[in-house]
């Protein structure tokens, strides 16, 4: 009991940081190499994918779900920025990156930058990744892969998880959205 | 997963006669729906979803993958582990029991093409050849669906 109570009270702060670095601004590098920062964004509400596109499974869904979660919320959806943010910019960068965010809506932007600035963004929201090389030399991420939201005042509200579909997250985007515009 | 010679000319052999891309069986296995997500210029990797039936009296078991348009084709489960990291594990083989229906769609089990020659194009086809512990070789014809695709004809809500 003591021991539980001792872990608890360990693990209390660094949850607290954890909780104040999500939504911590950030500064990253468009397909087109022009700088991006998340105050570029206020006034937006902003849905921030964690990904890679050589991830040909799961980060694909994602992106899709959110993308639909858009359409289910209907016109509300012209306050939402959907972002996808590549933990492997040495290879999703550029033109490539560019094309295969597009791939998905137009609205949806891909940002980049170099693994240093990409690994604390990621850090501050609470994704772990760990690049997995396969036996031919290729790699892949073992990774968390969440969507967050941040508000139009740039505050962190919510993180779905890869098991969020896109009904759940337009229902929970739809919610907040009303609540912002009823207070 | 890796295939002999014998069982691509085998394979090429009893695909020759088929015609429907929808259903295409071999003894009780059945594979139906078979479709990928498009890629881009550049893009290494690709998907494959399928659902295999088998209306047999006995269980079976998929072993190998392979498709022209990429180096290899693995079988390939999420894994999700205590830290709330997915990871993708490669499956040597995959049971398809009797009287049995295993979907392989998104975040579930798939295929991953690896090393893709060139991109799938959206509406494109391509081949794809399973073999079986039993059923032996059964080709499929692949659509290519939007790359945010959910499901094989998924036209929902996706960028035209």
């Amino acid at each position: 009991m003591l021991s539980a109570l001792c872990i608890e009270a360990l693990a209390m702060p660094s949850l607290a940081r954890a909780q104040a670095a999500l939504g911590a601004p950030f500064t990253l590098t468009d397909p087109a190499g022009k700088s991006v920062s998340s105050s570029d964004f206020r006034g937006k509400w902003m849905l921030i994918y964690f990904g890679y596109s050589h991830c040909a499974d799961l980060c694909p869904t994602e992106l899709a779900e959110m993308i639909d979660a858009l359409r289910q919320i209907g016109a509300e959806a012209k306050h939402v920025q959907p972002i996808f943010i590549t933990i492997d910019p040495e290879r999703d960068n550029g033109k490539y990156l560019g094309s295969y965010v597009a791939q998905f809506d137009d609205r949806l932007i891909g940002l980049g930058g170099t693994p240093q600035q990409v690994a604390e963004v990621a850090m501050n929201y609470g994704i772990r990744f760990k690049k997995i090389f396969n036996s031919d030399g290729s790699y892949s991420f073992r990774h968390t892969s969440n969507i967050f939201v941040i508000d139009p005042q740039g505050r962190y509200q919510v993180t779905f998880s890869h098991m969020s579909d896109a009904y759940m997250i337009a229902s929970k985007m739809l919610e907040l959205i009303s609540e912002r515009n009823g207070s | 997963m890796r295939m002999g010679y014998t069982a691509l000319a085998l394979g090429l052999f009893l695909i020759a006669p088929l015609s429907r891309s929808e259903s295409v069986g071999a003894n009780h296995v059945m594979v139906e729906h078979a479709w990928a997500r498009a890629t881009v210029e550049g893009a290494d990797v690709g998907v494959v979803y399928m659902s295999i039936v088998n209306e047999g009296p006995e269980g079976d078991a998929l072993v190998s993958v392979t498709s022209p348009v990429s180096r290899a084709a693995q079988v390939h489960e999420n894994r999700v582990d205590a830290q709330g990291m997915t990871e993708m594990r490669t499956l040597d083989r995959v049971e398809i029991p009797a009287h049995a229906r295993i979907d392989l769609k998104p975040t579930a089990r798939h295929v991953m093409l690896v090393d893709l020659k060139k991109p799938l194009i959206y509406k494109s086809t391509f081949p794809i050849t399973l073999v079986f512990e039993k059923a032996g070789v059964v080709s499929v014809t692949v659509t290519v669906e939007k790359a945010g695709a959910m499901a094989h004809g998924d036209m929902d809500g996706m960028k035209m």
